[in-house]
């Protein structure tokens, strides 16, 4: 503080001079001085990190062997840095001091939340930088990333202002000085050398370990604030793993522009329901802080742990309860609960039935039991009516697997109440569905049907499509997205597969183009999703049986479409390849099917069932996860025909319930 | 009376940071017409076929990057007020990575190689290219600015930069790592010219783009070489293989273990009797980690190090043994 004080006495001074016309440092100067200042003040405090041994590639990203940075946080040998330095899960680990001292380091603990690693050195009396309160941090002002990557003897330095508090959940602050693996773990400073933050990538939509590495360099960057490491330090030395805290709730309200944060479920043994906070509920508080929206909640956990008490205000009905709860790191998975109905699928805006009609009822399950019947119209899961097929799904989700519901359906004139056992949902794929008989319209759609060839506007990508002939915009129709390996669009093939499917059950094609032989590239699921869109506004795709194929080296995009677009795809195909990248947390609200069809094991490479793996790993996740065995083919030549019937099947009844 | 020394301090602020900024712009003004914009071979594969360089002499010397682009026949030459001129390459260093061209023109505003400046880091730069060739006519450089972030040798570890030129260089926290930028200039706020803006290139050690400039002092040498005559055109745009003299680690007394993955931690698996290696005490588990100060993050890095040492050196290495680190000094002997 002395140091600003002084900064702004000797400006102050200078500018009186330079107005007298005397010779004096320009701003520039002035500010260069005071930031090369700042940076011998701190000098002393970030170390060099290096490592030996350890993976080339993490997910899709090259990983670099360093050096890396960290900041000493306690003089007797604690150091703090990112969990980015050690993605490749390094052999060993070394540290080197400003001067020159060299130390094996080892992790002592982990912060999943905020993505930063503790290392302990055997030194003592290292200096630490003081860390600035958070209530001092303004927007605008100077910050100075560090790190100590390109020479041991003074650190690299890069400066810019502080962009904005409170970003990713509260957890960071946003800077545009450049950040990247050359500072990633050094301090973020203020022009008096004080710690503002620690810099880490992060990424507010993503968690995964290598989120936010992409925009090294943009002018978008974070740092944890020092304060709140240190306040948790203490629990990091102890050898505690701090992780982000759950309620175990899902909210009526979702997306960036979310209302009051009133539940729809509440998870079995989460931290809400421990708490008999039920559906209904709305959280309006949060330890004496108000809760007008998801997204304030969102804040709020963010900057909590897994472990923190919190204290909730829950408007219920007229009341204001206040409850006790305690965040946890783990949920109990979500398992679907299954009836064993396939509904009619209608039109959005088709409101001649009021409930659901059952298109087909499958045979040994809950609903074959109690003996409903195909035409029958559901209207009631226990005392709440449900008017459409999203209705039920809601209604029926609420409840837990083995516990009785009772149903209310229509038959002719007849009301019938019925008790009905939901089990698991099922793996496997309906042994067959009832084809539909669509009339083509009675005048020509407004859409084309047909095979359809189009591009994209401006970086777009170009695709195929094929719309049966007896498309009507009154039915609702399913969506299959195609995307092919690398080298071969396989496009003749696939067309001549599902066409007569397409008319049977609804279905339309739809076969993006990756515009490169090298096939597909991660970046590009954008570019697919804007394809589906298109489909979409166009023609009436039913929501709720989207589905995407990937085949060998497809899979990695599919899944990573399928895993981060809930909203818009509802069944995932894995072809000859395993999973690759890790699967979201199971969601009620997007329920995701998957589909994981390789030949039988054994016949696979490096002896190991990485496709069983697989399939065991979803189910265990909670993803209704179903196996097919193609036969192995000499050449890469596509779905075959058996597997192409089964797939049609499981797009159709994506929406059984 | 506070109110109004509150006042006359803000307006005496003001007057200051106008007059800064006015002598930023006099010093852009004087910089921008000693800049060319370069035009010549490239265009495919994603090497942009125009760049950037700076005058040096009133008779029309350019110095820029030796690079692709001058593998052309002509390479056309745009002076800060539009002019075109063909530019013949007279002479290069691959060492340093420069090249001169000559135009044939006169008085032309131009650097004074004699007058150039030294910054550290955090020091506030300018740095001037025709990246993107944003410019093509009459119209001035792209001016970015930024700060120095270190100063470095881009030779303190062999093969982690793909770059001809070795040696001392700054690191810029400004993003000038753009097509077209190479052969740019880096200057002080006040105009001295300092460096030039070198190729795109990544670091390895973190694969992100590096920001780097040549310090021109550093080519200042091979620049009035070529200059003065002393220096011929070199056709080779790469720099000789370096002689090793091949040695492994078996020649101090250490069997490793097997190298099976890219990064094979160093771990010595047995120690030969009677070796250098076992009368300095190394055992078996000890992790090589350092060799000669430099860090061995697999059992090719090690080897990169062994292969350029040179008989009668010293071989300093470090090992992890257990929370330990342990040092020791092997003499390289003197065949194999």
């Amino acid at each position: 503080m002395k140091f600003i004080c002084s900064a702004a006495t000797a400006m102050t001074a200078w500018l009186l001079l330079a107005s007298w016309g005397v010779a004096q440092p320009s701003v520039v100067e002035l500010q260069q001085e005071t930031v090369q200042q700042a940076v011998a003040a701190a000098d002393a405090s970030v170390v060099r990190i290096e490592t030996v041994g350890g993976f080339d590639l993490v997910g899709e990203l090259l990983t670099g062997a360093g050096p890396t940075t960290g900041l000493v946080v306690r003089p007797d040998g604690y150091i703090i840095t990112s969990q980015f330095n050690f993605l490749s899960k390094p052999s060993s680990i070394l540290v080197t001091l400003p001067d020159d001292r060299r130390f094996p380091a080892t992790i002592v603990a982990q912060d999943d939340s905020r993505m930063l690693t503790l290392l302990k050195i055997d030194a003592t009396g290292l200096p630490t930088l003081s860390a600035v309160p958070n209530d001092e941090i303004r927007v605008g002002q100077t910050a100075i990333a560090l790190g100590r990557t390109y020479a041991l003897e003074f650190p690299n330095v890069a400066v810019g202002i502080i962009s904005a508090l409170n970003r990713v959940w509260g957890r960071a602050l946003q800077t545009d000085a450049h950040t990247s693996p050359v500072n990633y773990g050094g301090p973020l400073l203020d022009l008096s050398g004080r710690c503002l933050g620690v810099i880490v990538p992060l990424s507010p939509d993503e968690q995964t370990e290598t989120a936010g590495v992409e925009w090294y360099d943009s002018g978008i960057g974070f740092a944890v604030p020092l304060a709140d490491i240190e306040a948790v330090l203490d629990r990091l030395i102890e050898g505690e793993t701090l992780k982000r805290g759950l309620l175990g709730g899902s909210f009526e309200d979702k997306g960036v522009l979310s209302g009051e944060a009133k539940l729809i479920r509440v998870r079995p043994d989460s931290p809400l329901d421990k708490a008999d906070i039920q559906p209904d509920d709305i959280i309006v508080g949060i330890d004496g802080e108000t809760i007008t929206r998801v997204n304030d909640l969102k804040h709020a956990l963010g900057r909590r742990y897994a472990g923190d008490d919190v204290k909730l205000a829950i408007k219920r009905g007229d009341e204001t309860l206040e409850k006790q709860v305690t965040l946890t790191d783990e949920l109990k998975i979500f398992k679907f609960p299954y009836l064993g109905i396939l509904p009619e699928s209608l039109t959005p805006d088709d409101a001649s039935v009021d409930g659901v009609r059952v298109r087909a009822v499958f045979p040994e399950t809950p609903a074959a039991t109690a003996e409903i019947r195909a035409g029958d119209i559901l209207r009631k899961v226990g005392d709440s009516t449900v008017a459409n097929e999203d209705e039920l799904r809601q209604q029926l989700y609420r409840t837990e697997i083995g516990q009785e519901v009772s149903i209310e359906l229509s038959r002719g004139m007849e009301t019938i109440t019925i008790q009905c056992d939901p089990v698991r949902y099922p793996d496997e794929i309906p042994e067959s569905v009832p084809s539909l008989t669509i009339e083509p319209p009675d005048e020509e759609p407004t859409s084309a049907t047909g095979r359809l060839n189009e591009q994209l506007p401006g970086d777009g990508l170009g695709f195929w499509a094929f719309v049966p002939p007896n498309y009507r915009p009154d039915q609702n129709w399913g969506l299959v997205v195609w995307l092919h390996p690398s080298g071969d669009t396989m496009e003749a093939r696939t067309l001549r597969q599902w066409t007569d499917y397409c008319e049977q059950h609804g279905l339309i094609l739809l076969g993006p183009r990756a515009g490169d032989v090298s096939g597909w590239s991660l970046d590009q699921s954008a570019a697919v999703v804007a394809t589906i869109e298109w489909m979409q506004e166009r023609y009436s795709i039913d929501s709720r049986r989207v589905a995407v194929i990937g085949f060998e080296d497809s899979t990695k995009l599919a899944a990573q479409l399928a895993f981060r677009n809930r909203e818009l795809i509802r069944g995932l195909v894995l072809h000859s390849s395993p999973l690759a990248v890790p699967p979201p947390d199971n969601d009620p609200d997007f329920p995701l099917q998957i589909v994981v069809a390789a030949p039988e094991a054994g016949e696979t490479i490096g002896g190991r069932d990485r496709i069983g793996a697989t399939v065991d790993f979803l189910r265990e996740a909670g993803f209704p996860t179903a196996r097919l065995t193609p036969p192995k083919s000499d050449e890469a030549e596509g779905l075959d025909d058996e597997t192409v019937h089964q797939l049609v099947l499981w797009v159709d009844s994506l929406n059984r319930i | 009376m506070r109110v109004f020394s509150v006042v006359l301090g803000l307006w005496l602020g003001v007057c200051g940071v106008i007059r800064a900024e006015e002598t930023v712009h006099d010093a852009i003004d004087s910089v921008q017409p000693k800049l060319v914009k370069l035009f010549g071979a490239g265009g495919f594969k994603n090497l942009a076929g125009y760049g950037t360089g700076y005058l040096v002499s009133s008779d029309g010397h350019i110095v820029t990057v030796w690079s692709h682009l001058l593998d052309a026949d002509v390479v056309t030459v745009v002076l800060h007020d539009g002019r075109r001129f063909f530019g013949k390459v007279v002479g290069t260093d691959a060492r340093k990575d420069v090249a001169v061209l000559k135009i044939e023109a006169e008085e032309c505003p131009h650097f004074d190689l004699a007058k150039t400046g030294q910054v550290g880091p955090g020091a506030s730069v300018l740095a001037y290219s025709n990246m993107f060739k944003v410019a093509s006519g009459d119209e001035p450089m792209t001016v970015m600015h930024g700060v120095v972030s270190a100063k470095t040798d881009l030779d303190a570890r062999r093969g982690r930069y793909e770059v001809p030129y070795t040696g001392p260089v700054y690191i810029l926290d400004a993003v000038t790592n753009n097509p077209g930028a190479a052969g740019g200039v880096v200057t002080t706020f006040d105009g001295k010219l300092l460096a030039m803006l070198g190729r795109q290139v990544k670091f390895s050690g973190s694969n992100t783009w590096l920001n780097y400039a040549m310090p021109i002092d550093e080519l200042r040498p091979s620049i009035e070489a070529i200059l003065s005559g002393k220096s011929r055109p070199d056709d080779s745009l790469t720099t000789p293989e370096e002689n090793g003299s091949d040695f492994s680690p078996l020649d101090f007394g250490i069997v490793l273990v097997p190298d099976v993955v890219r990064r094979t931690p160093a771990y010595v698996e047995t120690v030969v009797t009677d070796s250098q290696a076992s009368q300095l005490g190394l055992e078996p588990d000890d992790l090589i980690v350092f060799a000669n100060g430099e860090l061995i993050s697999s059992i090719r890095t090690l080897q990169d190090v062994l292969k350029r040492l040179t008989p009668g050196d010293d071989l300093q290495l470090t090992v992890r043994r257990g929370d330990a680190l342990v040092t020791v000094t092997f003499r390289v002997p003197r065949e194999k």
